[in-house]
C-alpha cells in the first residue's frame, strides 16, 4: 500500500466517524458546533430560505415518475420542462433577487408555457454557472 | 404480502421535505458546510443544499425510507459536488486545489473521497496538530486519527466519554473546514 493510499485509509475512517457523529449529535451539540463556526445568523438565513421554498407545491409540476419521463425525452428528443419548473419555483421562491435576475417572478411560472420555461432555464444555468 | 417500497415516492419526498425541523435544516446546513469545505471552497454550501432539495423534489434523486432528512441531503449533496467537479472538469474550469478523480456513489452517505482530497486532508490535519489552535483532547483525538488507530482506541487513550467524543468530532470538522476555508 502506497503512503498516499494509506493516509487516504486514516482521513477516510476519520470522515466517516465525522460523518457518524453529525449524524448521531442532539441538536443542543449542532447548535453549540454552529455557533463555534460562526454560522448561526447562516444558519437562521437558511432556514427561512429553505421553508419559503419549500412552501411551494411542486406536485403539479411534474405529471409522470421518472422513469417514463426518460423513455419519453429520449424517444422524442424533448426537454424535461416539469424538471425545469420545478428548478425555477424554486430558485425563484428561496431566493427572490434573482426575479430580476430572470425577469420572471414567482407566480408567474405556473402560467408559463413549456417553450418559455425552456429559455428561462437555460437562462438560469447561464447566470448560475 | 406486498413489500414495503425502499424509497419514498416524489410526493412523499416532498411531504418530507416539508416537515423538516429547524434542527434537522440546521444539521443539513451544517453538513452543507462541510461538503462545500471538502470541495475546496469551488461551491457554496447554499447551492449544494438548494440542489440537493430540486432533485429531490423533481424526482432524480429518489430518497431512502432509511434514511432521515439531514443525512438523505448528506448523501445527494456529496453527489451533486462530484457530478459538478466532473462537469467543470470536463469543461476545462479551474477551481483551486481542483481534486484530480471525482467518484459518484449515489447510495452511501459516508463513502470514499477521492484520493488528492484524502492526502491534504491528512496533511492539513497535520498541520492543525502542530498549531496551537487545538485543544488537549481534540489533539489526542485528531492524533489518534492520523496515527490509524480505531474509534475505540481513541476513546480509551483520550479517556473520554461517547458524547465528549461526538463533541469534539464535530468540534474537529468545524476546525478542519475553517482551516480549508482559509486556504481555499
Amino acid at each position: 500500500m502506497s503512503t498516499k493510499q494509506a493516509k487516504q485509509g486514516k482521513m477516510n475512517v476519520l470522515l466517516h466517524e465525522i460523518g457518524r457523529a453529525i449524524e448521531k449529535a442532539t441538536p443542543e451539540q449542532v447548535r453549540a458546533a454552529l455557533e463555534k463556526s460562526g454560522l448561526t445568523e447562516r444558519a437562521e438565513e437558511n432556514r427561512k430560505r429553505l421553508r419559503r421554498a419549500l412552501s411551494v407545491d411542486y406536485s403539479a409540476d411534474m405529471t409522470s415518475p421518472l422513469v417514463d419521463r426518460k423513455a419519453a425525452l429520449t424517444e422524442f428528443g424533448q426537454e424535461d420542462v416539469g424538471a425545469y419548473r420545478v428548478r425555477l419555483r424554486f430558485t425563484l421562491a428561496s431566493d427572490p433577487a434573482m426575479e430580476k435576475v430572470l425577469g420572471v417572478t414567482l407566480d408567474e411560472v405556473s402560467d408559463l408555457t413549456d417553450d418559455v420555461v425552456v429559455e428561462y432555464y437555460h437562462k438560469l444555468r447561464e447566470v448560475i454557472r | 404480502m406486498p413489500k414495503t417500497p425502499t424509497h419514498y415516492t416524489r410526493a412523499e419526498a416532498e411531504q418530507k421535505l416539508r416537515e423538516l425541523s429547524n434542527d434537522e435544516i440546521d444539521k443539513a446546513t451544517f453538513y452543507s458546510e462541510q461538503v462545500a469545505a471538502l470541495s475546496r471552497g469551488a461551491y457554496d454550501p447554499r447551492d449544494l443544499l438548494n440542489e440537493a432539495c430540486v432533485r429531490t423534489l423533481d424526482g432524480s434523486r429518489r430518497w431512502k425510507r432509511s434514511l432521515r432528512g439531514p443525512e438523505h441531503l448528506f448523501g445527494v449533496m456529496r453527489s451533486v459536488q462530484n457530478s459538478w467537479l466532473k462537469r467543470d472538469k470536463r469543461a476545462g474550469v479551474g477551481h483551486k486545489r481542483l481534486v484530480d478523480s471525482v467518484e459518484s456513489d449515489e447510495e452511501a452517505v459516508v463513502a470514499e473521497w477521492p484520493l488528492e482530497q484524502m492526502v491534504e486532508l491528512h496533511e492539513q490535519a497535520e498541520s492543525l496538530l502542530a498549531s496551537r489552535k487545538l485543544d488537549l483532547v481534540e489533539k489526542c483525538v485528531l492524533s489518534g486519527f492520523v496515527e490509524g488507530l480505531d474509534p475505540k482506541a481513541i476513546l480509551e487513550s483520550c479517556r473520554i466519554t461517547a458524547n465528549r467524543y461526538v463533541d469534539t468530532l464535530l468540534s474537529l470538522s468545524t476546525k478542519l473546514s475553517s482551516d480549508t476555508g482559509d486556504k481555499s
